[in-house]
């Protein structure tokens, strides 16, 4: 174990994390506003799929492939946001379905619009430039921040505007408003539903962002559910990072160290199962959901950081 | 009574409505999309009708999953970790299976190796339900991460103890179980996988609608769910309550996964599972939480998935397709329970802004 | 001059109801002016209206002479007016600054302006003494503190006309002190104050003039100087009410309940009962006067059983039954009347059946080894539903149909059908109708008269000394006095409930 394995895991950490982070962004803004979203699954194969397609149809053109990405994400999203809003449906039940169209569609156009099976690799790709950043790709560790696709800084660049949004403007003080008090916000003149058009509708942009970054910059095909339950992680990452950027990124790094040290290992070939690497995450997850619930019930019992006596 | 007859009649006849509404809107899609939607109804109507054992097969995992959600739902507990717990009831069972000899009759080995499985899903599910009950952790999402990690247990298992040692090929699989725990097929349907599964399921089901509504352990889950200050107040234990859901809803789960390695795959598959957990949500929603519901809920779906795998075979319309018309439905009928609501109000209500409970009168939702 | 604000012929009708009918209320410029009726009256409903939450089906809307249309919160804001909701209307986890602000924050350079929020707001604080700390999340803070902020916020807004409802309900007396004072310095500085209440002396002590209303009409406009409880209470039902309820002659039997030295802690972990000991015999009612949240709930769930004390000991008839689990104590002969119906006392989306039976579903004959007779469980329902005059088609319907009395109905009736010996009955009358007052008080003296024990926990003084043949009075967590029937003198019990004399 030397300096450049640890660069490269990290490196390959950031890789795997940036669409986790993309996703869990747009999850916890819904997830401020009240809308429990986990159909993060289905936008982002939707996104990973017209990604491909677009790049396809115009030739090569990555770009144009971000483009469409986001376009049919944000598409996508709004029949989530529908029936969420007009028609009040069930947000588990909602995003499931979401989920399974998602799935279904994709599965399906693959068929009726490129006539594939499986999988679809486009014929040419001019894949994103990765860019290098002059001083930092010398040091060691530091250097697995080099070399990233322009969809991480991006990435990076969303997390901070997203804090920045989220508690320092009147938007993110709606979004919180509609989420913790419906009342409240209407009588202060916020129209909830469009409180919660908007933050799905940026979900759906973001996911379409981290679908497409799955099939055009990690690999260079779409195929059959290949989003895999990157959804659910990104649900995990902002449950586990209570709805907050910086903490849900954080999380959502360290599911993708987790992996990374996995592949490592099932590559060396060591004996210890890839599998049980992967639990760690969800374990610790689990721990310190467990603890922070705790705490949380001493703390409204009055056990432990007792609340001064008001008067 | 008679009222409450006419309410049932009424709630199904809303939730057929919907699913032709569905349909409808899937037609669409099919023509627009440049299939023969007649053809394509035709041949998946067909593929029910003349393969009803696949359609059992299908139904049978989702009727009970939608069983376990039901019963947790009723106390208000979301036990979305449903598929985790069948995979642990699978795992257990499976291992279990491996080490008893032989020459044990089958009388004996496939009840031991069930028993086993739904003892697994229960404790499985026990873990979750501890948590909630003594550290107030939100059960959604921590089943949710229970599921996580028993994907990566069984994926572990299958590569490595319980891997199959006889095959040459690396196979993501345990052995083959032996004969004396393989659950019977409905050999009536043959050559399909139907078997006695379906026929725990109806019989789970009665007991199910029969807990519910004629005893007082289901009333007193109901009154949990309801309203959770109130159980305490009449005497009752709420606590204890959760653990009973989640208890039985495990073993259910546990039950899922022994039937699908021993009595269809016989043997322990990664990724065996393609979310029934899931589907018993939408199983339990269609069926408005009620456990008679699940049973033709679970046909439906049963249908729907098995019609969608026949007819890709038979023509070349994926089976992506059936994915979409469920999904069409599932939304369709989730919206639906705005309606109902309003309209109850209409028929039902006496004063119009009731400022003590706090229900307000008709406009304002 | 104008009037400040005026209403005129407004109708409004919910399905199955006219919440009201041609309805007209005119208000001074600079005045406070009490609106006040029955649960139901329309009130609530004419002032929503008011604040733009819906709008009349019919009739006009005018301020300062000008007819206006109030679509929305948002107008209503715009408009000047400024609503302080019974129910607040806050985001606990947020803080006082950002529930201030909200809808209405002051922008720099597209981010919100903390620092000219700040000052304006303590601008506000300072004119009319209403302190908070900005900082503070609102679960943090008491109720009067949450008041205060949802005062802030109609005037940050700009609110020259300030509805209240039901503003009292939940405020201690000098925290009601308070609030008053706050009314008269608004109305100094040109506010003009419209103040929603059922509560009769806080109309006379503060309003100028008051509109009643009954039904969806209105009954009677007065200036306040010129009317009484008496008239304003007959204006408010009807009829002439007389809750004074005859009794049989006091001969209390043998101690049915003691509390021997009781402590125990709230659900915050802060201590709430400081040794307590008390009794109630057979034959009597025993009522615990005091303001909401010196102790009362924790004496009633240590009563009943759902909280532990830390020390001491519950007799009942004799028997130490400290150990005893709520549906033990139940059994051995305890009922309770709990003092919110909504959050203990009933299920509300579970049918009137389902609720009824809570305290005999798991007895012979209603069951056996665990499995119900249904047929039997609905006609004990029907029946009891009859007994108590609940308002139903059927027992099957929601409970959430009924209205607050039937509900409490609901409650009564089930738990005075297993005969108690001791009955406890926590702030009954709470949203109740004056009809249905006098039919619950009748009920708690016949179990009285009938040798029962009762044991009346209630926040309104007047209640207390109507029904009660012993007085306790409990302040923060221990009892300062104890009053006979005879000697029990209103005034001075009102002394003892602030804590000023022990």
């Amino acid at each position: 174990m030397n300096l450049d394995m640890i660069s490269d895991i990290l490196s390959s950490m950031i890789r795997i994390a940036t669409p986790i982070i993309l996703m869990a962004l747009g999850g916890l803004l819904c997830q401020r506003a009240g809308v429990f979203n986990i159909a993060m699954e289905g936008f982002s194969l939707i996104g990973a799929f017209f990604g491909v397609a677009f790049v396809q149809i115009s030739g090569g053109n990555v770009y144009i492939g971000f483009l469409g990405a986001m376009v049919f994400g944000l598409l996508f999203s709004a029949i989530f946001a529908l029936f969420v809003t007009r028609f009040k449906a069930n947000h588990i039940i909602a995003s499931i379905a979401m989920n399974m169209l998602g799935l279904g569609l994709t599965s399906y156009l693959l068929r009726a619009l490129f006539d594939v099976q499986g999988r679809l690799a486009p014929d040419t790709i001019n894949k994103l430039p990765l860019i290098t950043i002059p001083v930092i790709k010398d040091i060691p560790i530091l250097s697995s921040l080099s070399g990233q696709s322009i969809i991480t800084y991006i990435t990076i660049i969303l997390v901070v505007l997203v804090y920045i949004m989220l508690f320092k403007t009147k938007t993110g003080l709606s979004i919180c408003a509609v989420g913790e008090s419906e009342n409240a916000a209407t009588t202060a003149g916020i129209k909830p539903n469009k409180v919660r058009w908007l933050v799905i509708l940026i979900s759906g942009v973001l996911c379409g962002l981290a679908g497409a970054y799955l099939s055009t910059v990690i690999v260079s095909q779409f195929s059959e559910n290949m989003v895999a339950g990157r959804g659910f992680t990104a649900f995990t990452a902002f449950a586990f990072g209570n709805a907050h950027p910086i903490w849900s990124s954080l999380v959502g790094l360290l599911f993708g160290i987790a992996e990374a040290i996995g592949i490592r290992i099932e590559l060396a070939g060591i004996a210890l199962s890839p599998s049980i690497i992967k639990m760690f995450p969800y374990a610790l997850a689990i721990i310190a959901l467990t603890i922070s619930s705790y705490t949380n019930k001493l703390k409204v019992s009055g056990v432990i950081g007792m609340k001064r006596k008001g008067r | 009574m008679m009222n409450k007859t006419k309410n049932v009649v009424n709630n199904i006849c809303k939730q057929i409505g919907l699913i032709i509404i569905a349909l409808v809107i899937a037609t669409i899609f099919l023509a627009l999309s440049g299939y023969d939607p007649i053809a394509v109804i035709r041949g998946l109507m067909e593929s029910i009708s003349g393969d009803i054992g696949g359609t059992i097969r299908w139904a049978t995992p989702l009727i009970l999953a939608g069983l376990a959600i039901c019963v947790t739902y009723k106390a208000e507990v979301f036990n979305l970790g449903v598929d985790g717990q069948l995979i642990m009831g699978a795992c257990a069972g499976t291992a279990v299976a491996l080490v008893i000899p032989a020459t044990l009759p089958a009388g004996i080995a496939a009840p031991l190796v069930i028993i086993v499985s739904m003892a697994a899903g229960a404790l499985y599910a026990l873990i979750p339900a501890v948590l909630k009950v003594y550290t107030g952790t939100n059960e959604v999402v921590s089943t949710l991460l229970f599921n996580f990690i028993a994907t990566l247990f069984l994926e572990f298992l299958v590569t490595g103890p319980l891997t199959d040692k006889t095959s040459g090929v690396a196979l993501n699989a345990s052995a083959i179980v032996p004969k004396n725990t393989w659950l019977p097929r409905i050999s009536y349907l043959a050559p399909s996988t139907a078997n006695i599964g379906f026929y725990i399921g109806l019989i789970l089901v009665v007991v199910m609608g029969f807990i519910f509504y004629k005893t007082t352990l289901g009333h007193e889950i109901k009154i949990v769910g309801a309203n959770r200050t109130l159980a305490k107040y009449a005497g009752m234990n709420p606590n204890r309550s959760v653990f009973q859901v989640m208890i039985i809803s495990g073993a259910i789960a546990g039950m899922i996964g022994a039937i699908e390695v021993f009595a269809i795959q016989h043997r322990l598959l990664a990724g065996f599972n393609p979310g029934f957990g899931f589907d018993g949500i939408v199983v339990s929603l269609l069926a408005n939480n009620n456990p008679f519901g699940v049973l033709f809920s679970g046909l439906f779906f049963g249908a729907l998935i098995n019609g969608g795998i026949n007819m890709e075979r038979a023509t070349d319309v994926p089976s992506a397709v059936t994915d979409i018309v469920m999904a069409i439905i599932i939304i369709i009928v989730a919206a639906n329970f705005a309606i109902p609501r309003v309209r109850g109000y209409f028929r039902l209500y006496r004063k119009a802004d009731n400022p003590d409970t706090g229900v307000k009168g008709g406009k304002t939702e | 001059m104008a009037y400040a604000v005026e209403m005129l012929n407004i109708t409004k009708t919910f399905p199955g109801v006219k919440a009201n009918d041609n309805v007209t209320i005119r208000i001074d410029q600079g005045e406070i002016h009490g609106l006040i009726g029955e649960n139901g009256a329309g009130k609530s409903t004419m002032m929503n209206m008011l604040y733009g939450m819906f709008e009349p089906d019919s009739g006009t809307i005018k301020l300062n002479g000008q007819e206006v249309r109030v679509s929305s919160p948002h107008t209503a804001i715009r408009l000047g007016i400024g609503m302080v909701h019974q129910h607040f209307m806050l985001m606990p986890n947020l803080t006082v600054l950002m529930n201030i602000i909200l809808g209405s924050e002051p922008q720099k350079r597209g981010l919100i302006d903390v620092a000219e929020a700040k000052k304006r707001i303590n601008a506000i604080m300072e004119e009319y003494n209403l302190p908070v700390n900005l900082d503070e999340k609102i679960y943090q803070l008491s109720v009067g503190e949450k008041q205060r902020v949802e005062i802030i916020k109609a005037l940050y807004r700009g609110a020259k006309i300030l509805i209240l409802d039901e503003p009292t309900a939940v405020l201690t007396p000098i925290e009601t002190d308070r609030l008053l004072e706050v009314l008269r310095k608004l109305k100094c500085q040109g506010c003009t104050i419209i103040f929603i209440t059922h509560k009769l002396r806080e109309v006379l002590a503060i309003t100028d003039s008051v509109t009643v209303m009954r039904k969806g009409v209105v009954t009677g406009t007065r200036k306040t100087k010129d009317t009484s409880i008496k008239e304003l209470s007959e204006l408010m039902v009807g009829r002439p009410v007389d809750l004074n309820v005859p009794r049989k002659e006091f001969n209390p039997g043998d101690n049915i309940l003691e509390l021997d030295n009781i402590s125990a802690l709230n659900s915050r972990g802060l201590t709430a009962l400081r040794g307590v000991s008390l009794n109630v015999r057979a034959g009597e009612i025993v009522g615990i006067a005091g303001v909401e949240g010196n102790g009362q709930s924790e004496l009633i769930q240590v009563i009943s059983g759902m909280i532990k004390p830390t020390g001491g000991k519950v007799l009942f008839k004799g028997k130490d039954i400290t150990n005893f689990s709520v549906r033990k104590r139940r059994l051995t002969g305890m009922s309770h009347i709990p003092e919110d119906r909504l959050k203990m006392g009933l299920a509300a989306k579970c049918s009137i059946r389902d609720n009824m039976i809570l305290n005999r579903y798991f007895q012979k004959p209603y069951s056996r080894h665990g499995v119900m007779n249904n047929k039997l469980l609905s006609e004990f329902s029907d029946k009891l539903c009859k007994d108590f005059e609940v308002l139903t088609p059927g027992s099957e319907y929601a409970v959430s149909t009924l209205s607050g009395g039937n509900m409490q109905k609901v409650v009564i009736g089930r738990e005075m059908e297993t005969n108690p010996n001791l009955l406890i009955a926590a702030q009954p009358t709470r949203g109740v109708d004056i009809g249905a007052i006098e039919s619950i008080y009748r009920r708690l003296i016949a179990e009285r008269d009938n040798g029962k024990a009762v044991l009346l926990v209630s926040a309104e003084l007047d209640e207390i000394l109507m029904l009660s043949d012993r007085i306790y009075v409990l302040y923060e967590g221990e009892f300062v006095a104890e009053f006979n029937r005879s000697e029990a003198d209103e005034k001075k019990i009102a002394v003892y409930m602030t804590g000023a004399e022990r």
